[in-house]
């Protein structure tokens, strides 16, 4: 009988307080399952199962794993926290009947106890359950063939249970610490020591305000897309912060705004609202924080990794815009003539004739290739380049000559001396320019050619902006801008000639056509010895690249989802504490209005009114964080190749949708839970 | 006619699974005049505070009547109830019932800002009331930076200050210490003297010896009820505690 006493207890606490515990223990078993599943698709035996790629799956899921268990920690530790505060009458009540810190020790280990074994198990059974489900979906989405194999990964399983009795035994620390250091009156009372009233703190409101505009003004100044990297977590960081200032002290400040409007404030409507408002925010401007800053992210990773996914197609057909791709590029500014073009032209040709295939070229286009600062109307090709200020200047620099620009363009243009077209992807105009490389300058008119673009192949997948300089005399610049810089060892120059071209050859497939066609072409360019130096040539095959483009964007997808549920996960559950807690302080006032003269009805209105505000300000902030980190993130995308603003803007807007409606249904939900503690109470 | 009439006032509970009845009030008949300061005594479960409940509209009686002025409680829709409460009764509760999250004014304004008066009216209405009641230094105070004493005569102003036909008082100096309680009766004499109906549920003989009458309740009956006349306090004191005595021993009428 003694020997069950403990258990008993400890069952019959957990058993009282269901309210609060099981929806803990449910959050801990979704923690537990979400890991094992990302271990067990982040290890080899799933990764193998993979094309090519795989490796790139294998980290993204791993980089998953580590921010779910980044989150765990934190987050069930601020949980129990939570918990053990609201039940810490209950434990005085226990010291007063005469037990002793160690009884009360013991019963919290018991506690712990049975909720990690059930959390334990549930979650590696649901974890194991599912993990099947996920490899599928992650098989789908990234294309690989599926299997229908089950498996269980042991050491997966020992990683997560070994992660999370570690998490358990630091959440049973902290209990314990925390109640062994408090006396009995003091744990009787601690969750109704008396209120103060809120002061608005105008300091830090301001400080959120202002701190809030610098983040913003960040976010939207950027605009190149490697600095926009590098800003970005400083903006991510400036927004938590503050966001959590503007929640805990901006709205009490605005509160008491608004208590100072006599006309205002005296006013049925508004009286109670307002004058409760300031206690709701002060008791749940963290919460609320913590739930915009979580719907953010949540936004954010949606919104961005679906845009990935769904503009994979239009990725790989602007950076593969045919099947195969062949580049040759030569350290010689002259590169070839259009003689030894033609010879290569026909090795390409000779090659599909021998072979049956049929060729079509889509690009045969050759240019100068360099790097430039653009500052004022000065195109520097030896412009300092490790000032980290002149990221936002650097340009991927293209010298075209006028022949290959109408050729391609379509168009007749005839250039005369010290005439040039400028192109650029970022917007520059420019009057006059001057081309300039040490002791060399050169100055061009530039001829307005009307909103018609002209940029050189995949530009898009290019990190800096594109800036295209077609000029009448190519000759004799690249010559002069080779001398130049021969000077400077480091300085990057080179001639490109691109040739990409679709094929079918009934014989092979496209990645053995391109192997094959490459040794061909290879060995004509051998045989004359006076290219053969200088010069390199490579392919992109596009079935081939496309697999590790499809792995990665397809894993960060799942990976998005995955986390977004974990989060959206907690963010239910903070508002599912915050309800709880209200419920059982309001309920006191409640009785109180209505003694004093308050409707039912008053009441329900004036407690609607300050629940869908407190609803709305999170969805609001996630809503103005999200418009403000648009450009950013945007800029970021532009990195893994996605330029697709309105595909973008597109998944933005029905990622906030689902959210609100989602978000909606569970304030409904947990609402409820509300109601009910309050007419409980009655 | 009287102000209050209480007419064969009957109150049963049942619990909540419908088996046992539990018999509150049995056969409760009084009337109080205007400008009368009466206290209702009786143990612990005579059925004091239902009284005072469906007096206050905030519980429905079985059977019976109760008459305010020519108006039936009984007759007011649920809807109106709630007005009807604002408009014509003021309450003193033990507990104070201050919300913390208003200051002392605006705690004593609420009455009115539901009834949608504005601030000026407001305003005119509450420095009077405050001076009288001892609070005009603690109105922008908080409930939680006063003493008991002080909440009590802050819920005193917030009873006051919608001129009420009647203050229902429920055992006000029963969460205050004995200087308290004697400043809060002595309030209650004053604003009595003024022409103010109060009626005051209490166990303290001490507090009931302020009253002009007592009516004693036992066993959801009214037992008996005795008059100050032209007595002393200490006097009418007396009386209480002889009658208190012979309600516990159960002597009969």
């Amino acid at each position: 009988m003694k020997t069950f006493f403990y258990p008993k207890l400890a069952w019959d606490g957990i058993r009282k307080n269901r309210r609060m515990v099981f929806p803990y223990i449910l959050t801990c078993i979704c923690m537990i399952s979400i890991f094992y599943i990302l271990t067990f698709l982040a290890s080899s035996e799933t990764t193998s199962l993979l094309p090519r790629g795989g490796s790139t799956a294998s980290t993204v899921m791993a980089l998953g794993c580590l921010v779910i268990a980044v989150f765990s920690v934190i987050f069930l530790y601020y949980t129990n926290s939570f918990l053990i505060r609201r039940r810490a009458g209950e434990f005085g009540l226990y010291n007063v009947l005469g037990m002793n810190k160690r009884n009360l020790v013991k019963i919290i280990t018991h506690e712990t106890l049975i909720t990690s074994v059930i959390s334990l198990f549930f979650g590696l059974l649901v974890g194991i359950i599912l993990s099947k489900l996920a490899e599928v979906g992650l098989m789908k989405i990234i294309g690989a063939d599926v299997n229908y194999n089950f498996r269980v990964n042991p050491t997966c399983v020992m990683i997560t249970v070994f992660f999370y009795v570690a998490i358990f035994a630091l959440i049973w620390l902290s209990s314990v610490i925390k109640v062994s250091r408090s006396s009995a009156v003091s744990l009787l009372k601690s969750d109704k020591a008396g209120e103060k009233v809120p002061k608005a703190n105008w300091l830090l409101g301001l400080l959120g305000a202002v701190i809030l505009g610098i983040a913003y003004y960040i976010a939207v100044t950027i605009d190149h897309p490697v600095a926009a990297i590098a800003w970005f977590f400083l903006a991510v960081v400036l927004v938590i912060i503050a966001t959590y200032l503007l929640m805990i002290a901006g709205s009490v400040v605005l509160c008491r705004i608004l208590q100072k409007n006599e006309k205002y404030y005296y006013n049925p409507k508004h009286f109670v609202s307002v004058s409760s408002m300031v206690y709701r925010m002060k008791r749940n401007g963290a919460g609320l924080a913590s739930i915009a800053i979580i719907a953010t992210m949540v936004l954010v990773m949606i919104s961005s990794t679906s845009c990935l996914w769904f503009g994979t197609k239009g990725m790989i057909e602007s950076r593969y815009p045919a099947d195969i791709n062949f580049t040759f590029k030569f350290t010689d500014n002259k590169g070839l003539d259009e003689e030894r073009l033609d010879n290569l032209r026909k090795a390409f040709e000779d090659f599909g004739v021998q072979n049956g295939a049929e060729t079509e070229v889509v690009t045969d286009m050759s240019y100068w290739e360099t790097s430039c600062v653009a500052k004022d109307n000065k195109l520097d090709v030896y412009g300092d380049f490790s000032e980290f200020n002149e990221i936002a200047n650097m340009r991927d620099f293209y010298i075209v000559p006028v022949s290959i620009y109408n050729r391609y363009s379509g168009k007749n243009t005839m250039l005369n001396d010290g005439e040039a077209l400028v192109f650029s992807s970022s917007g520059d105009e420019f009057e006059t320019v001057i081309l300039s490389a040490g002791s060399f300058n050169e100055s061009y008119k530039i001829v307005d050619e009307g909103e018609d673009k002209f940029f050189v192949n995949n530009y898009l997948s290019s990190i800096l902006p594109q800036m295209v300089l077609v000029v009448p005399d190519f000759d004799f610049v690249t010559n002069s801008l080779v001398q130049a810089m021969e000077e400077e060892e480091s300085a990057y120059f080179n001639y490109e000639w691109h040739y990409n071209f679709d094929v079918k050859c009934p014989s092979m497939n496209d990645f053995d056509y391109a192997m094959e066609v490459k040794a061909a072409v290879s060995e004509v360019m051998q045989n004359d010895p006076e290219i053969a130096e200088e010069s390199y040539l490579y392919f992109d095959e596009r079935e081939y690249e496309s697999v590790e483009i499809m792995s990665f964007n397809g894993s960060m997808f799942f990976i998005g989802i995955v986390l977004s549920i974990v989060f959206i996960l907690a963010a239910v559950l903070i508002i599912y504490y915050k309800q709880i807690s209200e419920g059982y302080e309001d309920s006191k006032r409640f009785e109180v209005m209505r003694k004093v003269g308050m409707t039912s009805k008053e009441i329900k209105t004036s407690i609607n009114s300050q629940l869908l505000v407190v609803f709305f300000i999170p969805l609001l902030f996630a809503g103005v964080h999200l418009v403000f980190a648009f450009p950013m993130i945007g800029k970021i995308l532009n990195l893994f190749g996605l330029f697709d603003q309105k595909l973008f803007i597109v998944t933005t807007l029905i990622s906030y949708v689902l959210f609100a409606v989602f978000y909606s249904i569970v304030y409904k939900v947990t609402s409820n839970v509300y109601y009910n503690i309050v007419s409980d109470a009655k | 006619m009287s102000l209050l009439e209480v007419k064969n006032l009957k109150k049963i509970y049942k619990t909540r699974f419908g088996g046992q009845q539990v018999e509150a009030l049995r056969d409760v008949s009084f009337e109080v005049e205007e400008g009368e300061f009466v206290a209702i005594m009786g143990e612990s479960g005579s059925g004091k505070t239902t009284l005072l409940n469906i007096l206050a509209a905030l519980d429905k009686a079985t059977a019976g009547k109760i008459i305010l002025q020519g108006m039936d409680l009984s007759a007011i829709s649920e809807k109106k109830v709630a007005n009807f409460r604002r408009d014509n009764l003021g309450f003193v509760f033990q507990e104070f019932n201050l919300l913390d999250t208003f200051s002392i004014e605006d705690n004593i304004f609420l009455p009115l800002v539901l009834a949608g008066n504005n601030y000026k009216s407001m305003r005119s209405k509450l420095t009077p009331i405050a001076a009288r009641l001892g609070i005009s230094e603690l109105l922008k105070k908080y409930p939680y930076e006063v003493s008991g004493g002080q909440k009590q005569r802050a819920a005193v102003a917030r009873a006051l200050i919608t001129d009420p036909k009647i203050i229902l008082a429920d055992e006000p100096t029963g969460a205050l210490d004995s200087k308290a309680s004697d400043e809060l009766l002595r309030l209650f004499g004053e604003v009595n003297a003024m022409g103010q109906t109060i009626l005051m549920v209490t166990h303290s003989a001490k507090a009931a010896s302020c009253a002009s009458r007592v009516l004693f309740i036992k066993d959801g009956e009214v037992f008996h009820q005795i008059y100050r006349g032209e007595g002393t306090n200490d006097n009418f004191y007396q009386k209480i505690t002889e009658t208190l005595t012979l309600l516990t021993k159960g002597g009969n009428k």
